[in-house]
């Protein structure tokens, strides 16, 4: 276990740290650079963030992002956020109510655009008796809200939003951050799941409303323990749809799974000869499903 | 069926040196270019297309000639006029170029 957690640091030192030279803590093999003279921003990024391992600000970070409140007028008016990376961003600011969307979105831009070290697809990442399950998937296919069923449903949390391949052994490594849900995935996993710490809404937000799930401790304590993949599952919710479990074309996959690459395209045949063997080691599968529980079903039968 | 005067009788080959990686599945495959990077999905169509480009220079209609064979399917204007798409998607990719032979 970390010596010390962001959600173990007193208020005072924590925006004492964000606002200086930076708040540096562990997110699976990053380290990031956080600051922030935001004090909302900071209350919620200590709730999201509770078991994150701080470290000590001599390591260096893989990224620093600057949360930045608003200047001029917008100081009293209509309060702006915005994540300022070390290189350029699309983003433009967003209501100072967002600022953790407006966060979540800096860190994964700054991880899908600088990460050298592996493969990585955008994709959720769950893990069972050592076999990892990669789901990828457009947005309002159902990722998430699968990735948060199957979470509180027996299997370990790698990450909702990359899969991330050594290239050397094909290991996947977790990334476990605060899971996203949208619009109607977050009564859906409150419904079924009244257990999951899942943090106040922000509404109207350019994603429609957005809450989190907290990692909880014990999702985090195996942070470092990878797992080799051995499915891909590309999930379909489709309301008035029959459980339907059926293989993929494995040179189909290959080319859906480029296009779900951050990266793909950076590492030229050192990528192709991951990713081909990567089709070859996995069961690669669509599912289509009309609810949660049938959807988690179909995940345990395929990967079994 | 005469298809001598498809793409006026051009002869295409794969350029001599281009690196090509392939991995093939079933009756699908991809393929890489190592000289741009890109990677492309061929199905059995485009990948046998490609294979016969890859072991020799060919003109547009005896590439057709070698599909039908190869697939047993007639040679019609239909396959010919697939084979010269092809062809011009190849091209486009730079896959392949015009040669002399």
């Amino acid at each position: 276990m970390p010596d010390l957690t962001v959600g173990e640091l007193q208020e005072q030192d924590l925006r004492c740290r964000m606002a200086r030279g930076g708040l540096y803590f562990e997110t699976g093999p990053f380290v990031t650079r956080l600051q922030s003279p935001i004090p909302p921003f900071a209350r919620s990024f200590q709730n999201l963030y509770a078991h994150y391992p701080v470290v000590d600000d001599s390591r260096i970070a893989d990224f620093t992002i600057q949360m930045s409140g608003s200047g001029g007028m917008r100081r009293w008016f209509r309060r702006q956020a915005i994540a300022d990376i070390d290189f350029p961003t699309p983003f433009v600011p967003m209501a100072e109510a967002h600022a953790q969307l407006m966060f979540e979105m800096g860190l994964n831009w700054a991880v899908a655009s600088r990460t050298l070290r592996y493969l990585i697809f955008h994709a959720a990442v769950v893990e069972k008796n050592g076999r990892a399950v990669i789901i990828p998937g457009m947005s309002g296919q159902g990722k998430s809200t699968l990735c948060a069923g199957l979470i509180h449903s027996g299997w370990r949390y790698f990450s909702d939003e990359f899969a991330m391949i050594d290239f050397d052994d094909l290991s996947l490594i977790p990334y476990p951050r605060p899971l996203s849900l949208k619009n109607q995935s977050i009564s859906v996993i409150r419904d079924h799941f009244p257990e999951a710490e899942i943090s106040n809404s922000l509404t109207d937000t350019p994603k429609g409303t957005v809450a989190y799930i907290r990692p909880a401790r014990e999702m985090m304590s195996r942070v470092g323990e990878r797992a080799q993949p051995a499915a891909i599952i590309f999930p379909n919710y489709q309301p008035d749809s029959e459980a339907e479990a059926y293989p993929l074309k494995l040179a189909e996959a290959f080319l859906v799974m480029t296009m779900s690459s951050v990266n793909y395209d950076r590492f030229g045949e050192t990528s192709f000869d991951a990713l081909s063997k990567l089709i070859d080691q996995c069961g690669v599968y669509n599912i289509h499903y009309p609810d949660l529980k049938t959807a988690i079903q179909l995940v345990e039968d395929v990967a079994a | 069926m005469d298809l001598s005067n498809l793409d006026g009788g051009v002869t295409w080959r794969i350029p001599a040196g281009k690196p090509l990686k392939w991995r093939r599945w079933d009756e699908a495959s991809v393929v890489i270019d190592l000289d741009s990077g890109q990677t492309h999905y061929l199905n059995l169509f485009s990948m046998v297309a490609l294979e016969h480009l890859e072991k020799e220079a060919v003109t547009t209609d005896q590439l057709a000639r070698n599909i039908a064979d190869y697939l047993d399917i007639p040679l019609d204007e239909n396959l010919a006029g697939q084979v010269s798409g092809l062809i011009k998607q190849f091209d486009e990719l730079g896959l392949i170029e015009p040669c002399r032979i």
